[in-house]
């Protein structure tokens, strides 16, 4: 590749003997690249490999340590946290029906720009503040959670049930864990590894900066780190939450792989499930069920048993698969080996993105059909009952979420709105929210300093828009009443049918573009005029207190 | 920042106590043997001896502020080069050839990766030991002693720069020696 630094210089950079202005100038480069970020990892992992070789250091197992701990608590612990996930899936639907294409990076449905931007913060994060990574992992794991399941609720919406269902009984699965026992760890910057030979009873639950599973695993593998190596074998399923993960083992159940790079050259008895930035199956690699990949880019030479579904970037065959191809608003290429069982059905973006290259087999029909490309505009979706029940879900979730911000922090609801050039000097302040917030968390995340603030206004700044609904709702539920924004007493009332009125108004045909926009500018602009009179007079109180 | 947990029998070694001294040499001697037959290879066995009777006769000038462990493996890398030196007709360990940067246009082999098992490596360690000193010696400095290339510089005379290049190829051959012989594996 032309214009990456060389080899040599990523050495230095590994080793910290570059001027730290040509540091700062590949840390720039890094974000913008994936090959050199594979090649960093890669330097890292051998200069890390040298050290433990010549000194000899053997690496720390935690398996003797670890306390067995009843799997009950893991249960107690599970349903908090599914209730914890089905909410955040429920916001993020909600964000999703209000977000204007302009801010459609925000939009989790497009995987490929979400991975990307929460792998690059994962990155980011390993490299400049180690403390801070068990934090981002945690982050990319509920976001990685909430991403999947806001994309399973859009395939039932599409009535693309089968993978949809599959998905969900997968992840249902993560609550049923098996009743034994289970090991609990948490070994932020540390290692773990199960050696070859020995066998874990039940449940493993472990995180770490490298988690390597040489043995058994008699249940299911839970594993969050920055890399994870499955050698041995995992009896039950395996949820794999890492940067890195390379599988040439055996998981006997099935696989769920939330990685940045996923490399599997061992066998998946049951299912796989690959969301990913680069998925390679290798050649020797074998999935007995069906896979389901979500990836950026993936590269699929080893063989499927059942079938095939594929979304997100660009995905490549070239080796068996039992079963049909399902093809998913991706581009696909089927290579000379690709040997397809049954149907190729694929929605396409455009004509060009299905490649078959003479050779390739598919036993059954070829089937294309190319996306609408603006679904919003039609109005389909209004006789789909589905679309009702995510309405209500979302409903019912900005409702909680209103009580909630009210009981904690009503001020937020006390901004009125009476003349109609207050109105569109929100509108404006909303704009400049909207538009420079990304920009300013952008330029804040280029510099060292910067990174945990640019993830904590990231944060704020989905928040703010999520609550920029809410708000507005309040106000037209108070306008309809007749009564003070914010009053406690009928706030309950005034939130129901200010979100009804706003849900109804914003889901309009053809004017639900337009409608949410301003919705969400207006919601912004309170929200910062709330945040600046608070500013105001906090520092007016604290001239009063040093007067 | 935490107190060497060595420093009090340091301080007893310092003022001549012949028990301290035999103590550190207890603690420390596995690691500096190992250091010498990274360094050295063949003619290794005394070496050890010989840089522990180096470090009692510095120990004098020596500054307990300073990180002992470090201290000592710099004493030891000082020593095996001097015998490597001396085993050599000529005094300079680097041919100027292998000191002048190049332009690799081929990739080369991918890094190494993490290797669990121990016998694994073992082989790490057994490829260190059979590349040539020009390569061996920077590599065994950096990630043994963990010195930065200022330091590998001092020892082995030669600039920051030329240690960027030298571990470099280093690295190279390495991996080349490893593919080599583990190409059946996996």
């Amino acid at each position: 590749v032309t214009g990456c630094p060389s080899e040599e210089t990523w050495s230095l950079y590994v080793d910290g003997e570059l001027p730290p202005e040509a540091a700062r100038s590949l840390d720039a480069h890094l974000v913008g690249c994936r090959t050199c970020r594979v090649l960093l990892l890669a330097l890292r992992e051998e200069a890390e490999l040298l050290g433990e070789a010549l000194l000899e250091r053997p690496r720390r197992s935690f398996v003797t340590r670890a306390r067995p701990a009843p799997a009950r608590g893991l249960a107690i612990g599970l349903g908090p946290a599914v209730a914890a996930v089905a909410l955040v899936a429920g916001v993020a639907g909600w964000i999703l029906e209000r977000t204007p294409s302009s801010v459609e990076w925000l939009n989790p449905l497009r995987l490929t720009g979400a991975s990307e931007m929460l792998f690059d913060l994962v990155f980011a994060f390993r490299d400049r503040a180690p403390d801070l990574f068990a934090l981002a992992v945690s982050v990319a794991a509920v976001a990685s959670v909430s991403a999947v399941l806001t994309f399973v609720l859009s395939l039932v919406v599409r009535r693309r049930v089968w993978p949809g269902a599959l998905a969900i009984a997968a992840l249902a699965l993560i609550g049923a864990p098996s009743t034994s026992e289970a090991h609990f760890g948490l070994h932020e910057h540390e290692d773990f590894d199960l050696a070859a030979g020995d066998t874990h009873e039940g449940t493993l639950l472990v995180s770490g900066e490298n988690v390597s599973i040489d043995g058994t695993v008699a249940g299911d593998l839970i594993a969050a780190a920055d890399r994870v190596a499955v050698r041995g074998t995992i009896q039950g399923n395996a949820y794999v939450f890492a940067n890195t993960l390379e599988l040439s083992g055996t998981v006997e159940g099935s696989l769920h792989a939330f990685n940045n790079v996923a490399i599997v050259s061992g066998e998946i008895r049951s299912d796989l499930y690959a969301f990913a930035d680069q998925l390679t199956l290798a050649s020797v690699g074998r999935v007995g069920r069906n896979a389901s990949v979500f990836v950026d880019k993936g590269v699929l030479e080893g063989s499927i048993g059942r079938d095939l579904f594929a979304a997100g970037g660009w995905s490549e065959v070239r080796g068996a698969i039992g079963g049909d191809l399902h093809a998913w608003r991706t581009r696909v290429e089927l290579r000379e080996s690709a040997r397809i069982g049954g149907d190729v059905e694929a929605e396409l973006k455009s004509e060009g993105d299905l490649k078959v290259s003479a050779g390739a087999v598919v036993g059954g029909e070829t089937r294309t059909r190319l996306a609408d490309s603006a679904p919003e505009s039609s109005l389909a979706r209004y006789t789909e009952p589905s679309f009702y029940v995510l309405l209500a879900v979302g409903f019912a979730a900005a409702l909680v979420v209103g009580m909630l911000a009210h009981a904690v922090a009503p001020g937020l609801f006390a901004e009125r709105l009476e003349t109609a050039g207050e109105f569109f000097g929100v509108l404006g302040l909303g704009f400049l929210a909207l538009v420079a917030a990304p920009v300013a968390l952008m330029v804040a995340a280029v510099t060292v300093v910067g990174i945990p603030l640019a993830l904590i206004g990231a944060g704020l700044y989905l928040i703010a828009l999520y609550l920029s609904g809410i708000v507005v709702a309040a106000l037209v539920g108070a306008a309809v009443l007749r009564s003070e924004p914010g009053d406690p007493s009928r706030f309950f009332l005034a939130l129901v049918v200010g979100l009804v009125v706003v849900i109804v108004v914003a889901h309009l045909p053809f004017v639900t573009v337009p409608a949410h926009l301003v919705v969400i500018l207006t919601g912004l602009g309170l929200l910062v005029r709330r945040a600046r009179s608070w500013w105001a007079g906090r520092r007016a109180a604290g001239a009063a207190v040093a007067a | 920042l935490s107190e060497d947990p060595a420093r009090p029998l340091l301080q007893r070694a310092r003022d001549g106590d012949a028990d301290a001294f035999g103590e550190l040499f207890r603690r420390f001697e596995p690691e500096v043997s190992r250091l010498c037959r990274r360094l050295l290879g063949a003619g290794a066995e005394d070496a050890a001896a010989e840089v522990f009777l180096r470090a009692r006769a510095a120990l004098q000038g020596y500054d307990l502020d300073r990180p002992f462990r470090r201290w000592l493996l710099a004493i030891a890398s000082h020593h095996c080069i001097d015998q490597l030196r001396r085993r050599r007709t000529e005094a300079r360990l680097f041919a100027a050839s292998e000191l002048e940067p190049d332009a690799l246009a081929d990739p080369g082999p991918s890094p190494l990766r993490h290797l669990a098992r121990a016998e694994e490596r073992s082989a790490v360690v057994a490829a260190i030991d059979a590349l040539p000193d020009t390569y061996r010696l920077p590599l065994v400095l950096r990630y043994f002693n963990e010195l930065d290339y200022d330091g590998i510089g001092e020892i082995l005379g030669v600039t920051r720069g030329q240690v960027g290049t030298l571990l470099f190829r280093a690295k190279r051959r390495l991996r080349g020696i490893l593919e080599g012989e583990g190409g059946s594996r996996s």
